[in-house]
């Protein structure tokens, strides 16, 4: 199988910065989906941009150059431009004929496309974000928190688009913090973490949400613990746990001097 | 490439950034020949000296206009961040054209002596150097070379300021000197013979350093 995009050795660092990615190797062919877990900050924006194609890495090889469609982590919101006037010019760019307009009303969006997307909700600009990527159906799709500020009604309707995309070939790699995943057909699960990537296998023993109450200097201790897939930081620490890792993980952070406030099985075993 | 162009223009008249190098371009080109410029070539020597910095400022502001992750999206779309760094380029090769072309044909339309076809070319010859030069610069001080508009705007004080400190010298301060005495269209011409090329090839060396430094920082 010749893949879509292929890493090899691929590390990256921003000028005599940190290395934020290192020896990354990762293969993504035709009908795949590969869904990427990992913590803030353990280089997984990075990497999509490397997939992406919009930045080049520091070492290692990038095989393969398709169209690519790119959703970025968080869309800006004070563009000038109408939701219509941006979708036209960004498929007109891509060669395309359809105009992303139908797509845009598929996923729900609820606003003025001729007004400025500077005055839409950070929902409907989040949707413009989905239709500008997927409207000129690329061979690779690259969604950094496509589920982000959508409402369900949305979220079901990106997931059947992403699934069939994938059903017809497409390759497609997406991030996500909703748990919206775990209706995508994925066909591999892999997390990035210290800046390299390991596939993981979240079916056998399934996740669990943990939720603790943490001094913040200890938040990065936490979230580094083994096992540990994702994590949100608010007033509360929300972490993601591998199935089989959620006792030692609670463990270690009640040692750390964590309080644990809400465990879930978000996904039980089969 | 063109729906490219022209995305990033709508995206540029829509951001309306490019009205303060425009008002300051048509504030002084205004004063310049309100009052008559006098001899026809020291005039496009002035309005040589004005294209420089305008167009600078200028084609950075085309290059700052988009959203860095906008602009994210937009390599995607273009296909690679080369194609979409030439549509950078290409449109502010664009708007420079409309101020050269309003530059060395205002004159001609506003003064009542006639302008010989050696002098226009010459005016022409001289303004492309000036917008070339000027586009290599705003270029290099924007992004992705320089991040934020606070760092563009003073490098690109700082660079006019050591221009002029530096007077008649090459690539353009010695062409604009020979414009002011002014001297013979043959000298001129023979000076612009290499000044025209010295200017392009800085545009291009430009481009060539934007577009390595463009796919590490991103």
């Amino acid at each position: 199988m010749v893949p879509v995009i292929g890493l090899t050795g691929v590390g990256k660092r921003y000028g005599r910065g940190p290395w934020v990615l290192r020896g990354v190797d990762l293969d993504v062919g035709p009908a795949e989906l590969v869904v990427l877990l990992g913590v803030n900050g353990s280089g997984k924006s990075t990497l999509m941009r490397v997939l992406a194609g919009i930045v080049a890495p520091t070492e290692g090889a990038v095989a393969g150059r398709s169209a690519v469609g790119f959703v970025p982590e968080r869309f800006p919101a004070g563009l000038r431009l109408s939701a219509r006037d941006y979708l036209r010019h960004q498929s007109a760019i891509r060669g395309a004929a359809d105009t992303g307009m139908e797509l845009l009303e598929r996923l729900g969006f609820a606003g003025d496309p001729d007004r400025p997307m500077a005055e839409l909700s950070k929902g409907n600009t989040q949707r413009v974000a989905l239709a500008q990527a997927v409207v000129a159906r690329p061979a690779l799709l690259v969604l950094d928190e496509p589920f982000a500020g959508l409402d369900e009604h949305s979220r079901a309707e990106l997931c059947a688009m992403i699934n069939t995309a994938v059903a017809d070939g497409a390759a497609a790699v997406v991030t996500d913090h909703t748990g919206t995943r775990s209706r995508l057909a994925a066909t591999r699960t892999v997390a990035v973490a210290d800046g390299s990537v390991r596939v993981v296998d979240t079916d056998s023993g399934g996740t669990g949400a943990v939720v603790l109450a943490c001094p913040p200097d200890l938040h990065a201790e936490v979230i580094s613990l083994p096992g540990v897939l994702q994590s949100s930081r608010g007033p509360l620490v929300r972490l993601e746990v591998l199935g089989a890792e959620v006792d030692s993980v609670l463990t270690a952070a009640l040692a750390l001097g964590c309080s644990v406030q809400e465990v879930r099985r978000t996904e039980q075993p089969a | 490439m063109r729906p490219l162009v022209r995305y990033l223009a709508a995206e540029l008249i829509s951001s309306q950034r490019w009205f303060p190098p425009m008002v300051v371009f048509a504030a002084v080109f205004g004063m310049l020949y309100s009052t008559g410029a006098g001899p026809a070539i020291p005039a496009y020597g002035a309005t040589v000296m004005l294209l420089f910095p305008v167009s600078a400022w200028l084609s950075a502001v085309v290059a700052n206009s988009e959203d860095p992750v906008t602009r994210m999206v937009t390599i995607t779309a273009a296909g690679g961040w080369r194609r979409a760094s030439t549509g950078v380029l290409l449109l502010a090769v664009l708007c420079n054209a409309l101020l050269v072309v309003l530059s060395v044909l205002v004159p001609i339309a506003v003064n009542p002596e006639p302008y010989p076809l050696s002098t226009v070319l010459i005016g022409l010859g001289a303004h492309v150097v000036a917008v070339a030069l000027g586009i290599a610069l705003g270029l290099l001080c924007a992004r992705p070379v320089l991040a934020g508009p606070g760092w563009t705007m003073s490098a690109l004080i700082v660079v006019m300021l050591v221009a002029v400190g530096l007077g008649r010298v090459p690539p353009l301060g010695d062409l604009v000197g020979q414009m002011f005495v002014p001297a013979s269209p043959s000298v001129l011409a023979a000076s612009l013979a290499w000044h025209i090329p010295l200017a392009l090839a800085v545009l291009g060396a430009a481009q060539v350093v934007i577009n390595q430094i463009g796919t590490r920082r991103l």
